[in-house]
């Protein structure tokens, strides 16, 4: 009975714990770009996840390094599909 | 390829975190994490890197956010959404494939449909090396590919 008022008061914490840090994250983010604190930002976002338990496992990011890798090799072979114009955007090749 | 993998390995979770945060969906948080650090290495030649590298990396990622946001307004929308859209209007048969075929090359429309049928970021994947192109050319080819559909279907309204 204990464990779960426990459970339950904790539970609440963080739901207020993230209530705080999202209104944190979106009052960083509604700045312009040039204004942005980027490790405020990223350290509220990696908080967040951290405490809804979305943080990737060691073998996850391990499996998309390689994936990303793969890819950067096709760009640096020239193999890929797109190129990118001088905006920065992807154009089709094909 | 050492200095790609540290660089991947250093950052991926924090880009990841902030795109899933802004995307509030994993898989199109992992799409667009990708395509933020593919970005950086084809601007490699371009870029200082002594300069902060996640302060790139997180610009860049909100930019990728929104060009992914943009060309996906339509992505929930189902296929049926486009025969609605026709019915009123024209006479020929209202099956949604025989609309994507009716309004597309044969090979769009395949291509077209077998992506709707991607249910994960692995199959989109997969149906990418099938056609030797790589996940970004093909969502930007999926993108254009939807544009032409709508347009066409619009034009015929």
């Amino acid at each position: 009975m204990k464990r779960k008022v426990l459970s339950n008061k904790l539970s609440e914490l963080n739901k207020e714990l993230v209530t705080d840090l999202k209104s944190a994250l979106d009052y960083e983010l509604e700045k312009p770009f040039e204004k942005w604190n980027v490790t405020n930002i990223i350290n509220l976002s990696n908080a967040i996840a951290d405490i809804k338990g979305y943080t990737l496992s060691e073998e996850d990011v391990k499996r998309r390094t390689d994936s990303i890798l793969s890819e950067v090799n096709h760009i640096i072979s020239g193999k890929e599909g797109g190129s990118v114009d001088r905006n920065g955007l992807m154009q089709d090749n094909s | 390829m050492d200095l790609c993998r540290i660089i991947v390995e250093r950052y991926y979770c924090d880009i990841y975190n902030f795109c899933n945060y802004n995307l509030n969906d994993s898989s199109a948080a992992e799409d667009c994490a990708q395509e933020t650090f593919l970005e950086l290495f084809r601007k490699r030649d371009k870029l200082y890197f002594t300069e902060n590298i996640l302060t790139w990396l997180t610009l860049t990622a909100k930019n990728v956010i929104k060009r992914y946001r943009n060309a996906n307004q339509y992505e929930h929308e189902d296929i049926s959404d486009y025969a609605d859209k026709i019915q009123d209007t024209s006479d020929f048969n209202h099956n949604p494939m025989s609309i994507i075929y009716d309004n597309l090359s044969p090979a769009e429309a395949e291509m077209l449909i077998k992506y709707i049928y991607c249910k994960n970021t692995k199959e989109k994947e997969a149906l990418a090396e099938v056609n030797n192109i790589s996940p970004g050319a093909l969502y930007v080819k999926i993108s254009r590919i939807k544009k032409k559909l709508r347009n066409n279907i619009n034009n015929k309204q």
